[in-house]
């Protein structure tokens, strides 16, 4: 009886074993694994990870918010136990995050947040004591995914939208100063048809995406939230106030479509398609997107090419760096982006606000290859 | 005729041994409960594979892997799966074939491979891989549980490339719209709408 007692209760052992030890010692890293209660990652899951140069994921959740940490085995130098553990909270700006871990992981891993919500910036940036810390892709089509790759852990972060961030730039700058560029005034004296949709923030008039009439310009209504264009005789700069925003020039497309392009433009295509690497500039405040870029490609010694069209009230830009419309096809040209937006309106319309992200790129077909949506 | 009372002794065995089968239930229900996403019992999953870090200097193709973890009971005479992806950094090139097979043309278990179709170009243009299977046979070319190997079961591949304006530490969400294996029955249908059909999504991280 007594051995029968011991070979049972030896195979239970066996079984609590295999069934408790199952998480981590024979972990499975084709499947994602979930966090424990306490937040730890034993040292021979990482050892494992690393290894086998295997893509491991974590997943874990706080207050219905999920989250997930991906680890790339090649990426891991040395192991220990870790803690994996964050807390999300909403906050009124974006998303707060409290890490578990006191220290560096030693590695960096990928920190993948699944909002419950969408959010309308492309891009946002992580908080720390007021300190910009990481940038973080906005990516998802319904509700938003963060990814931040982390290799600095700080105890607490506050995640939030680029677009949060210039418009409380954009409504500091209005309390500072009383003698504003007063575009919104100016437009309501002279109201058109396709004005009567309009909502005004600072000293910037935003789209409320109830226009349904083309404007006298010919431009469609502008989508909701975004900032109405500045007619260039309206404009004025106040050169004694000076901001600042991110301007780059590529034309990346042009190497998926090389059979397309003149060959005699083959060598002004640089080889990763980058004119302007992202560039901080400097300008004054009521300059528009054309101001900005005139002066830009002045000072980087880049070439650029532009006409003026009445029709659109605004400057049509035909090459840059010697790139022209064309070149590469018949559906070719030069398009601006602002805040992952393309403005359905001329770059000489778009006055800029502080911090703002103008990115100029050649599209090799009427702007589906550089993720414009839409129709003009 | 009165019943024979049990002794102490058989009775101490029947308790220890009752004690016994109850505990060893609890931990087989403890056992299943802890593994329980790794027994067949949930249901299927269709994941896209993350795959190591692209080199932001690697201007080839790269492949991402569509993998589904087990089928129902039933048969699978048409499958389609969209997949959201960021148009402006990644192009998307094409499918590949996986490794799933599907029954031949005399319906026997054979092996074939599915002819997904799918438009690169649109994809391209919309930001949406839309990808179909439709078994033309009647259920003979259909997917069914026993064509599923013990290893990863590669459904199909994707092909992309990075585009210019892909940076170092970008990284890209391939994610599942929409995803159905579609049966005869629409009861044993798996998709994605109706839970019966879990998906993962997949990332493209770029490094340096």
């Amino acid at each position: 009886m007594k051995r029968i007692i011991c070979l049972i209760l030896a195979l239970v052992l066996l079984m609590t074993t295999t069934a408790c030890s199952g998480n981590f010692a024979q972990v499975n890293l084709n499947e994602p694994i979930s966090i424990p209660e306490n937040g730890i990652i034993e040292k021979s899951a990482l050892d494992k990870v690393r290894s086998e140069n295997a893509i491991a994921t974590f997943t874990g959740s706080s207050n219905d918010i999920k989250y997930e940490w991906t680890v790339f085995g090649s990426d891991i130098n040395e192991t220990r136990d870790i803690n994996l553990e964050v807390s999300l909270n909403k906050s009124e700006k974006g998303i707060k995050i409290s890490f578990s871990e006191a220290d560096d992981f030693g590695f960096p891993a990928l920190l993948s947040i699944y909002l419950n919500e969408k959010w309308t910036s492309d891009s946002a940036t992580a908080f720390s004591d007021g300190e910009g810390v990481y940038s973080v892709s906005v990516t998802g089509s319904k509700t938003s995914i963060l990814n931040i790759s982390v290799d600095k852990v700080v105890a607490e972060w506050e995640i939030i939208p680029d677009m949060a961030i210039q418009s409380e730039n954009t409504t500091a700058k209005n309390e500072q100063t009383s003698e504003k560029v007063t575009v919104s005034q100016n437009n309501s004296t002279e109201k058109d048809n396709y004005l009567s949709g309009v909502q005004s923030s600072g000293d910037r008039v935003y789209s409320d995406g109830t226009a349904t009439e083309k404007d006298k310009y010919d431009t469609d209504p502008v989508p909701e939230g975004k900032p109405m264009p500045v007619e260039p005789e309206n404009q004025e700069i106040n050169n004694k106030k000076k901001h600042t925003c991110t301007f780059s020039i590529e034309c990346s497309t042009i190497l998926n479509n090389l059979s397309d392009l003149d060959p005699d433009k083959r060598h002004l295509v640089p080889s990763d398609g980058v004119i302007l690497p992202p560039t901080k500039v400097t300008f004054y405040e009521g300059e528009s997107v054309y101001d900005v870029l005139q002066r830009v490609c002045k000072e980087n010694n880049i070439h650029m090419e532009s006409s003026w069209t009445p029709v659109y009230n605004s400057a049509y830009i035909e090459g840059i760096n010697n790139l022209y419309e064309f070149d590469c096809g018949e559906l070719s040209g030069w398009m601006y982006r602002v805040n992952g937006w393309y403005p359905n309106y001329g770059c000489s319309r778009y006055q800029l606000a502080d911090g703002e992200k103008v990115e100029w790129r050649y599209t090799c077909d009427l702007g589906n290859d550089v993720g414009r949506e839409g129709t003009w | 005729m009165s019943k024979k009372p049990m002794s102490p002794e058989n009775k101490k065995k029947l308790i220890i041994g009752t004690g016994i089968g109850v505990f060893l239930l609890l931990l087989i229900l403890i056992f299943l409960f802890i593994n329980w996403d790794k027994t067949p019992f949930g249901a299927p999953v269709l994941t896209i594979e993350t795959p190591q870090k692209i080199s932001i200097s690697e201007k080839e193709e790269f492949t991402v892997d569509v993998t589904i973890s087990a089928f129902g009971d039933a048969i699978y005479p048409a499958a389609s799966m969209s997949i959201g992806f960021d148009t402006s950094c990644l192009e998307f090139i094409g499918i590949e074939e996986g490794s799933v097979f599907i029954r031949n043309d005399e319906g026997d278990v054979a092996q074939k491979l599915p002819e997904w179709s799918c438009n690169p170009s649109q994809c391209n243009k919309t930001g949406k891989i839309n990808i179909m299977y439709l078994d033309t046979t009647g259920g003979k070319n259909a997917f069914t549980k026993e064509l599923l190997s013990d290893e990863e079961n590669v459904v199909l591949r994707l092909n992309f490339r990075l585009r210019g304006s892909a940076r170092k530490d970008d990284v890209y969400d391939l994610i599942f719209e929409d995803a159905v294996f579609a049966s005869s029955d629409e009861k044993d249908s798996l998709a994605m709408t109706t839970d019966t059909l879990k998906v993962r999504n997949g990332k493209i991280v770029v490094g340096g």
